[in-house]
């Protein structure tokens, strides 16, 4: 033992072995090179090895255990997939719900009005859409010259009827014509044509309207009843243009809520209740 | 010269096993110091001084790029060499008692990372801190004695006495 002790490996081994420690025990204390010079130049090396490290561990994870890691990342991506359509789905629902209660809030604030609902399952490819197919036909009770609403205003009018399906002429066809009234004078008059300006659709124009008529831009305008197509009282649109300098025969320019593009659900009148009415 | 250098690079493969490697493929935190096995095995068939060399080399490596404070791997290795050294001169090269030797010296040397860890306070917990330990104890053990005959085979017999 003693012969040991006086070897000098062994002294110089416990030597190294103070020093380090006494090493150790400053830089663990965050004052010796720890935030150093030393450290700074050996990051970009550490850095390196960081990324080597990641690589080449990942490397040899995949070699030696190629199938447990394989099969985890096939369970993991089907796992995320069905979790994205899940969430698509539940988005989508809900989406759908808020405009069927829109549509039922609808419904139940107009009690004299009985309605067909129907889902829009067909439209032209003209961008303007002049006419949409809903999924309700002769053997829900849809006639032609129906009327079709959602509570955003007036859609068109019914016309042509299949079994499960009808076609509608929308507001957005040149021909299509509709009585309507300002809410606030009561006064009368014709909606229908586009106003156009550089191809895009603005709005709808008002016509015929008394030639004292009181008219101004954020008016209300609805349905007036008159031609017993459309229920009186059904909201249309708001003004937000007056001719007032007489170009051409419109007296206004109405903006309609409703986007055709994008309407997906309609309610068809099926039928008016006078009593109520 | 030449043996010292490729001691020292012998190290440095070492250091990316222990680094990059076994810790890719350690099961529940179990991975042998690659790095205190050569620099045991080194000291049992080379001499105490390539052991040493091995040790301060493979463990400055380690505390640089993967420690917060330099030197204290070096030091546990160098423990371990220690230790090693003295069961070696003390019994000789008794092959048949070799992993024995090296499980002291490793047990040793962990012993003196866990002291350290706990001094600049880390926490552990002791159930798992074992479940890991003692068999990668039984692992660095175990890898002495094929690293010891592949350095016997490269010095064809000699020996630290001769």
């Amino acid at each position: 033992m003693r012969k040991l002790w006086n070897s000098r490996p062994m002294w110089i081994a416990l030597t190294a072995i103070v020093l380090l420690i006494v090493l150790a025990a400053f830089t663990a204390n965050g004052r010796g090179t720890e935030d150093g010079l030393f450290r700074t130049a050996i990051s970009p090396v550490a850095a390196f090895l960081h990324t080597a490290q990641q690589k080449v561990g990942g490397f040899f994870i995949r070699i030696f255990t190629p199938s447990a890691v394989q099969e985890e990342n096939e369970r993991l991506r089907e796992a995320v997939l069905l979790q994205q359509q899940q969430l698509a789905l539940l988005d989508e629902t809900e989406k759908e719900n808020a405009r069927l209660t829109e549509l039922l809030n609808y419904v139940e604030t107009n009690p004299n009005l009985h309605f067909v609902t129907a889902s829009v399952i067909g439209r032209d490819s003209n961008p303007y859409i002049d006419t949409i197919m809903l999924n309700a036909g002769s053997r829900n009770g849809v006639t032609e010259k129906m009327a079709v609403i959602t509570p955003h205003g007036v859609v068109g009018r019914v016309s042509e009827v299949g079994p499960n399906w009808c076609r509608v002429k929308t507001m957005c066809d040149e021909k299509m014509r509709i009585s309507v009234m300002v809410q606030r004078t009561r006064d009368e008059g014709m909606l229908g044509g586009l106003y156009l300006e550089d191809g895009e659709r603005i709005g709808t124009l008002l016509y015929y309207l008394p030639g004292k008529a009181d008219i101004r831009v954020g008016d209300t305008i609805r349905t007036s009843g008159i031609g017993g197509v459309f229920p009186k009282g059904i909201y249309v649109g708001t003004v937000i243009a007056v001719n007032e300098e007489g170009k051409g025969s419109y007296d206004a320019i109405v903006s309609m809520d409703i986007d055709f593009l994008h309407l997906e659900e309609a309610l068809i009148v099926a039928g008016v209740d006078e009593a109520i009415g | 010269m030449k043996r010292r250098i490729l001691l020292i690079l012998a190290a440095l493969a070492a250091f990316f096993l222990d680094a990059f490697v076994l810790p890719a493929l350690s099961q529940n935190g179990i991975r042998p110091l690659f790095t205190m096995s050569l620099a045991l095995a080194a000291t049992a068939e080379m001499k105490v001084q390539d052991g040493m060399l091995t040790a301060f080399f493979g463990g400055l490596f380690t505390d640089l790029f993967c420690n917060p404070y330099i030197g204290f791997s070096a030091a546990a290795y160098l423990t371990a060499v220690a230790i090693m050294y003295g069961f070696v001169k003390k019994n000789g090269q008794r092959r048949a008692l070799l992993i024995l030797f090296a499980l002291v010296a490793a047990l040793a040397a962990e012993t003196m990372i866990f002291l350290f860890s706990l001094a600049i306070g880390a926490q552990f917990d002791a159930y798992r801190l074992l479940r890991a330990a003692l068999p990668s104890l039984v692992l660095e053990a175990l890898l002495v004695y094929p690293l010891a005959a592949m350095l016997r085979s490269r010095e064809k017999g000699r020996s630290f006495r001769k």
